[in-house]
């Protein structure tokens, strides 16, 4: 369990990259004023955030049709999303844990 | 170690935007306002021009219905524009592109049925809010899902014009003036959303 707590621990155990995850999780992609807008965090904030998770392997950008005209958005990874999967059991394993102690 | 109680504020967080991506607002209150107003004054302004005026079913179709619904529909893209300069969604994603295909299909489908109908002599009172009922039930899909209660006002308005034994003039009344009025409840729903959202 140690484990898997150092390796979810610089990523998911922080709020606004948690949020960006679950986001690209369930959006599939979206472009940075989306991001911005639905965490209603500056600029700055978010760009250091995604810049983490890019160079973790989680999320990659590409140029697509965003609103009304081609932009950077962002998605998940496959290793993100299997990722997230997995945070996902490692929570509920964790909260389990902490009913049975 | 992190506590257990970290591990349940992410959970809670997760819900949190989950619940908020599932229940998201498209489209401001002053879209469905607008098409209140104008649908409430189209049934107004026709039913006065059949009466007084002594024009015909047709002629109230192309000059007033037709206006009426291409003022609505240029209100109506300019706040979908807003929300694409607002947003900046990602509109091509497969998710998207399959929720489109299936309702550009339904909505020609609908439309066709309703000429039929139509070519038919059929009268339309009933069948014209079911139709605005199929394109409420479509928004309520991409927006949040509480807008069924105003697509499924529209659906029952019209199984009950559909059902009840009144005049033609009256049957027009009430489908035009009813269809506005679920417009207006949608207007409000909306800032209701909105103002709970802090928005």
């Amino acid at each position: 369990m140690s484990e898997l707590y150092t390796r979810f621990d610089g990523v998911f155990f922080e709020k606004t990259r948690l949020s960006l995850l679950t986001l690209l999780f369930r959006e599939e992609k979206l472009s940075f004023k989306a991001l911005k807008s639905k965490l209603q965090l500056t600029d700055g904030a978010v760009y250091t955030h995604l810049e983490k998770l890019i160079q973790g392997g989680y999320v990659e950008k590409m140029k697509e049709a965003a609103g009304l005209s081609v932009q950077t958005v962002y998605g998940l990874t496959d290793f993100g999303r299997q990722e997230f999967v997995a945070y996902l059991d490692f929570v509920r394993s964790m909260i389990l844990q902490g009913e049975k102690t | 170690m992190r506590s257990k109680d970290s591990y349940l504020k992410d959970v809670q967080l997760i819900k949190e935007i989950l619940h908020e991506q599932e229940d998201r607002v498209l489209l401001r209150p002053w879209v469905f306002a607008s098409w209140a107003v104008i649908i409430a004054l189209a049934t107004g302004a026709s039913t006065y021009l059949r009466e007084s005026a002594g024009w015909t079913g047709g002629m109230i179709a192309w000059r007033v219905w037709i206006a009426a619904i291409l003022l609505g529909g240029v209100l109506e893209t300019a706040g979908w524009l807003r929300y694409l300069r607002r947003e900046e969604p990602v509109v091509l994603t497969a998710h998207h592109i399959k929720l489109l295909l299936s309702f550009v299909g339904v909505i020609v489908a609908a439309c066709a049925v309703v000429s039929v109908l139509i070519g038919q002599g059929a009268d339309i009172s009933a069948v014209l809010p079911m139709l605005l009922a199929i394109c409420m039930f479509i928004l309520a899909v991409f927006t949040f899902k509480s807008l069924f209660a105003e697509a499924y006002a529209l659906l029952f308005l019209g199984i009950f014009l559909a059902v009840v034994d009144v005049s033609p003039g009256t049957l027009y009344q009430i489908a035009g003036y009813g269809a506005a009025v679920v417009f207006a409840a949608a207007a409000l729903h909306t800032r209701y959303v909105l103002k709970g959202r802090n928005e």
